[in-house]
């Protein structure tokens, strides 16, 4: 049977997620999602810039017909501004979900989980399809999905640090009380990152960085598609459990006398 | 009487004078009519009667691939053609960027 990433509405054969922020160009952009095997590309809402408004358009590259945009709210320190993002994004015509992020801190980037709320509150009720990006806290995942988020997207570490899963006892805790996807969003740095993450049972992984910063992003691209792939698959064969001793691969008996 | 600043109209347009010369001296004097409004966080003086699609064209900007804020509000792509730039409006006009 075809194991496939349900998410809302929508079925997926990949369960990583990639962003389109930090590339070289928007060719460099369109290589790296090809190599990821991604379906679901997050994107930025920002200004055109009327001075010198470039002809070249993001969605030139990433085909809305191909793939599922996901707009982010990133850069937005409030709950009203997030909406207004979303809003803007709705009538882009690429559907109506989105990735819902409230920055509480310059420096670590960590969500403000009051504001993150009350966001989420809102977009639930104007019937958007709200993606959240929290931090890797249970309580808050819980209070989440509860509201009716399609998907809790908890920090592995925060964004764009590359340390991987900081805390992963708190996402076992937030994988056991899921009743919806959860979704590692930032803080990934390497495929053994994402590999972890899907090992222990999380749904998808998101990602930019880790793919857009690495010295061959396309090459990382291909790593991640595989690491994800490679994680999620070994969740469902089931690990075997971790033993203090040995326990010999080859039989004992017939061992020359 | 010779009028050197802008002045605003009772129906919420501007005046400001303009003459137009050549090589050869002044050949023309007269008016501009014109609205102020903000775009992108930047004021810009735009003639009467501009629509938003006129305005989106004269930028060079696609239509199809942006999306426009009108104070505030969310602004229909069907609405475009219709919706006529009034002084002190607000507009945004946003479109889709790299992002995680």
């Amino acid at each position: 049977m075809e194991d496939l990433f349900k998410l809302a509405e929508s079925s997926y054969k990949s369960r990583l997620i990639v962003g389109t922020g930090k590339y070289k160009d928007f060719r460099e952009t369109q290589k790296a999602i090809e190599a990821s095997g991604a379906e679901i590309v997050t994107v930025a809402v920002r200004r055109v810039n009327i001075t010198d408004p470039n002809k070249d358009n993001l969605l030139d590259y990433i085909n809305p017909k191909k793939y599922t945009i996901l707009p982010n709210t990133a850069g937005c320190y409030a709950a009203d501004e997030a909406v207004r993002t979303c809003r803007l994004a709705r009538e882009a015509g690429v559907g109506k979900m989105v990735k819902l992020e409230v920055i509480g801190d310059e420096r670590t980037l960590f969500p403000d989980i009051p504001a993150t709320l009350e966001a989420a509150r809102i977009l639930i009720r104007e019937g958007f399809v709200v993606l959240p990006y929290v931090n890797d806290d249970p309580v808050t995942a819980k209070k989440l999905q509860e509201m009716g988020c399609a998907a809790v997207m908890p920090l592995a570490a925060p964004i764009g640090s590359g340390l991987g899963i900081r805390n992963p006892y708190n996402i076992w805790i937030i994988l056991e009380q899921a009743t919806v996807p959860v979704i590692v969003d930032a803080g990934v740095g390497t495929a053994s990152d994402a590999a972890i993450a899907m090992e222990m049972g999380c749904d998808g992984v998101l990602m930019n960085t880790a793919i857009a910063g690495a010295k061959d992003p396309i090459l990382m691209a291909e790593a991640m598609k595989l690491a994800v792939e490679a994680g999620r698959k070994a969740f469902l064969a089931g690990r075997v459990p971790k033993k203090l001793y040995a326990t010999a691969s080859s039989p004992l008996e017939g061992i020359l006398g | 009487m010779r009028v050197t600043v802008p002045f605003s109209r009772s129906d919420g347009t501007n005046l400001k004078p303009y003459s137009l010369a050549t090589g050869c001296g002044r050949v023309g004097y007269g008016f501009f009519n014109y609205v102020i409004v903000q775009i992108n966080g930047e004021k810009k003086e735009l003639g009467t009667s501009l629509s938003v699609t006129q305005l989106l064209e004269s930028l060079g900007i696609r239509p199809g691939r942006v999306v426009i804020e009108l104070n505030h509000d969310v602004l229909s792509r069907d609405a475009f053609e219709d919706t006529i730039l009034k002084e002190g409006d607000t507009v945004e006009i946003v479109h889709f960027v790299g992002g995680g």
